[in-house]
């Protein structure tokens, strides 16, 4: 079970998501950042604050994400990581691969500052 | 063309042929301990000792066919012989589970002291393959964890069973010849054979589950998912999208399939060599395992 919840914060967006993130999920999510990749918002912060489960399904979308988001020239980040969430990143070798913040707000207010680079 | 490297094959095969002969020897001791005995008990190990042959020769069989190679038929090779081998390990337990389960039932009904000179050949045979199974349990599980094969796992499972039987019925048999004296000691053999079943059940749902899943091509553990996102992040600058990963296990072999993306200017000699390395790079660390990437713009169907 994943709950999706789109918040803006303009010029982005936050991906609020809350469940786990695994094979059966997964999909949702891939075409939620889709679709925000062919949108305008940027940049596109996914808060994972309440996700206790990462699959490699989920992570196999943040990695398509990241290539998508790249071709898009749109940025990328996440926020909220739980310990044992950042720690499969870790494993996956793929932390290096985003922007990574504590919070959504800091994560806008940073990437604001940086004038959100592609 | 053989899908094992040499020595390896012969290592497996050589394994499931021992298993099976000695299997074989020890059906005909088992029959010759029933015909001198009214051991129900013995009966059971018998039938059961019968399937579990059956069993090693399955696996011996499919094995000796994946070592001498795939013919032009079977050109993906025909790994998936170990996973139609283990799922019949597997059917041929609950077999001998229902047999043991219906003579314990039988014993519990008419309870009768055993006798007879059988009893002193199945204490033996119980005695020597007990040592035989343990140390042939332990060899299968060791070219079973080198080789990451289902059906040497399969037939570690099932040699561990068959020691714990030896086990089992070794002590029934002393305790119902030792305590004859003592009314109760007729439900002795019964009461062994049930803990036999569930044991014999325990392997059997092992080696079913495992060998289902792979004849329905489940994708890999996630360890494996994790080394080859970890790959793909790596290489992340080095293509321009992925599109897709798949994943299937046939026996021992497992196939990942890559559908990536590649920028237009990259040469062809750069694409190629990022395969090469990516590949190499997965190959090497998942056993047995045959990457391919393919040239992709949108996601396989």
């Amino acid at each position: 079970m994943l709950d999706i919840t789109l918040k803006p914060a303009p010029p982005g967006v936050t991906v609020q998501l809350a469940g786990h993130l695994d094979a059966v999920t997964a999909p949702q999510l891939e075409l939620q950042l889709e679709e925000l990749f062919h949108a305008d918002p940027t940049p596109v912060v996914v808060d994972l604050g309440a996700v206790a489960f990462v699959a490699s399904a989920g992570l196999r979308v943040f990695l398509a994400g990241a290539k998508k988001a790249r071709r898009a020239q749109r940025v990328l980040a996440l926020c909220g990581l739980q310990p044992q969430v950042r720690q499969v990143f870790d494993l996956a070798g793929m932390t290096p691969l985003f922007l990574v913040y504590a919070t959504a707000d800091a994560a806008h207010a940073a990437l604001r500052q940086q004038g959100a680079p592609p | 063309m053989s899908h094992l490297p040499a020595g390896a094959g012969h290592d497996k095969e050589a394994a499931a042929r021992a298993g099976a002969l000695a299997g074989l020897l020890d059906v005909a001791i088992c029959v010759a301990a029933v015909c001198a005995s009214n051991s129900a008990v013995l009966l059971a190990d018998a039938l059961k000792t019968f399937l579990e042959f059956v069993a090693m020769l399955l696996a011996w069989l499919a094995l000796r066919r994946i070592s001498r190679g795939a013919s032009r038929n079977f050109e993906y090779g025909i790994g998936k012989l170990e996973n139609l081998s283990g799922l019949l390990v597997g059917a041929l337990m609950i077999l001998c589970l229902l047999i043991i389960l219906g003579n314990a039932i039988r014993n519990f009904v008419k309870p009768a002291h055993v006798s007879g000179a059988g009893l002193w050949i199945g204490i033996a045979d119980q005695l020597i393959y007990f040592g035989i199974n343990t140390v042939l349990c332990r060899r299968s599980r060791r070219a079973a964890a080198r080789e990451n094969s289902p059906a040497l796992a399969a037939q570690g499972r099932l040699l561990f069973t068959r020691a714990v039987a030896n086990a089992f019925i070794l002590v029934a048999l002393v305790l119902s010849m030792g305590l004859a004296r003592f009314g109760w000691a007729v439900y002795v053999d019964p009461c062994a054979s049930l803990l036999i079943g569930g044991s014999i059940l325990l392997a059997a749902l092992g080696t079913f589950s495992s060998s289902v899943y792979d004849l329905l091509d489940r994708t890999l553990e996630e360890q494996d998912q994790l080394l080859i996102l970890r790959e793909l992040a790596q290489h992340f600058n080095d293509y321009e999208d992925l599109h897709g990963i798949r994943s299937r296990r046939a026996g021992s072999r497992v196939y990942i399939e890559i559908f990536l993306e590649f920028a237009p200017q990259q040469t062809v000699a750069e694409v190629q060599r990022t395969i090469n390395h990516l590949s190499e790079r997965l190959q090497a660390q998942l056993p047995d395992s045959h990457v391919s990437i393919a040239l992709a713009d949108r996601p396989p169907a």
